[in-house]
């Protein structure tokens, strides 16, 4: 009797310490409802949430990695649009190994719109599935689906408001709406400009060029309350085509929080 | 004592401006392609001193390696970087994998040699003086090295930046692609490429 019940202690101990270690991303669905209704917009948001050190990619991950994916899924008649991917931070890594992503935790929003006709008292699931590598030390591939179920009602109920307008706060919105914006082509040089309407500070340039494409001598300095990007593309690629390249402007606002504008560039256009 | 706030905001911000453009100098500061490789002398899993200068008149091939990377075990679980390595050493071709992850050492090399049947050098580079010389940033990053020893290639080992082995089958081996071409003498088409992996995880 008591060689067994040893024996079986000595069992659960051995498979705590043979059980794998916890993957350093977490993720989930929240949303800043707790019940739809219908006719109205609301956001959706896989949640990563990091252990202290890991990080996950921005669409272009630097000099390694790989991007952070998702991709949501809703019940017919409900629209789901994915509103991009916030403003990344970079990491310095030895070596000058250049990363840009995101630390401690990161929300991938949707905007959903449900329809008119949505039946009051209905129970609705909405689900999304997150591809990421995260890294500290080493690099792990991580995946997840999650899923998330809200009823339909003609009552408001908000959920979540606090988490996601900072989420929204951090999405990269037009430069057009910030300045006035413009591209032109000197030489086999790209410019960007962007003439702020408003004070900035501590600008930092993030572009994504993808596979194909290189971006050479990349500058930027902002002066005079304009910021002026300057490198010439490279193709990697020989039959590369050409492609729209996003272009995210990250900066401090007159308060001290930190915002960020996109543009795109057109490479391989001339 | 407002004169000096102002004169203190512009040394900030030149210093600023002159930190990014420092940064980005030193970001674009890699080996070209058809430039000399850089020489190195490395010791492999054994303790073997390995001279690239030794292997002057054969084409090299470099894979910057790190066995807790999981881009490297994509292409090592499927056996298919030992198979793409001995189908090349078979035709003259010197293969070497460099280690230039911190802390790693001989012993671990030479045990991960033996565990995922590596017949060829992993040359430890702990220190990262011959990452940093290439200008490494990934595992697995590939630099091939022509017979008169300046850069062939650089980039990607595939088409495909994934962890998932199952994308192997379907893209375009780079590396096998540029040395076909050298082995027939012809010019590689698709001399640099973006690489993927893990960052190289270089001592601080």
């Amino acid at each position: 009797m008591h060689v067994r019940l040893i024996a079986l202690i000595l069992f659960c101990l051995g498979s705590v310490t043979l059980a794998a270690p916890e993957h350093p991303a977490h993720a989930e669905l929240i949303a800043d409802v707790a019940a739809v209704q219908p006719g109205s917009t609301f956001h959706l948001a896989v949640k990563l949430t990091m252990q202290p050190g890991w990080h996950v990619y921005w669409i272009n991950p630097g000099d390694s990695g790989l991007p952070t994916e998702v991709k949501f899924s809703a019940p017919g008649g409900y629209k789901v649009e994915f509103m991009g991917h916030p403003t990344p931070i970079e990491f310095d890594q030895p070596g000058n190994v250049v990363g840009y992503g995101y630390k401690e935790s990161v929300m991938l929003v949707a905007l959903v719109t449900v329809p008119a006709d949505a039946k009051p008292g209905a129970m609705l699931e909405f689900s999304a599935s997150a591809k990421w590598l995260v890294c500290k030390d080493v690099c792990l591939p991580g995946k997840a689906t999650v899923s998330l179920q809200l009823p339909v009602s003609e009552t408001p109920a908000a959920a979540n408001l606090s988490a996601f307008a900072d989420a929204l706060d951090d999405l990269p919105t037009d430069a057009s709406t910030h300045g006035t914006a413009g591209t032109k082509i000197d030489g086999d040089v790209h410019v960007l400009s962007l003439k702020w309407q408003e004070p900035v500070s501590n600008v930092q340039v993030f572009t994504a060029p993808g596979d194909a494409w290189t971006l050479g001598n990349l500058k930027y300095e902002t002066k005079d309350g304009v910021t002026e990007i300057r490198f010439s593309p490279k193709k990697l690629v020989k039959s590369a085509k050409p492609v729209e390249m996003t272009v995210v402007i990250a900066y401090d606002d007159a308060k001290g929080r930190r915002r960020s504008v996109k543009m795109t560039d057109r490479l391989g256009a001339e | 004592m407002r004169k000096f706030i102002v004169s203190f905001a512009l040394l900030v911000v030149a210093a600023l401006v002159f930190t990014q453009i420092a940064t980005a100098k030193e970001k674009t500061a890699t080996v070209a392609i058809g430039a000399p490789a850089p020489e190195f002398t490395l010791q492999d899993q054994s303790g073997k001193t390995v001279n690239l200068a030794d292997y002057k008149g054969k084409i090299v091939v470099l894979e910057w390696f790190n066995d807790a990377c999981p881009f490297v075990v994509k292409h090592y679980s499927t056996g298919h970087m030992n198979a793409l390595a001995s189908k090349y050493t078979g035709q003259g071709v010197v293969w070497l994998a460099i280690n230039t992850t911190k802390n790693t050492d001989n012993a671990h090399n030479l045990k991960v040699a033996g565990d995922w049947k590596i017949d060829r050098p992993i040359l430890n580079d702990s220190t990262g003086t011959v990452g940093k010389a290439y200008g490494a940033k990934n595992t697995p990053h590939m630099f091939i090295i022509n017979k008169d020893q300046t850069i062939a290639y650089k980039g990607a080992i595939d088409s495909k930046a994934s962890t998932d082995a199952s994308d192997i089958d379907g893209a375009t081996n780079y590396v096998a692609q540029a040395l076909d071409e050298l082995l027939a003498d012809k010019p590689v088409s698709q001399p640099e490429t973006k690489p993927y992996g893990c960052g190289v995880k270089y001592a601080d």
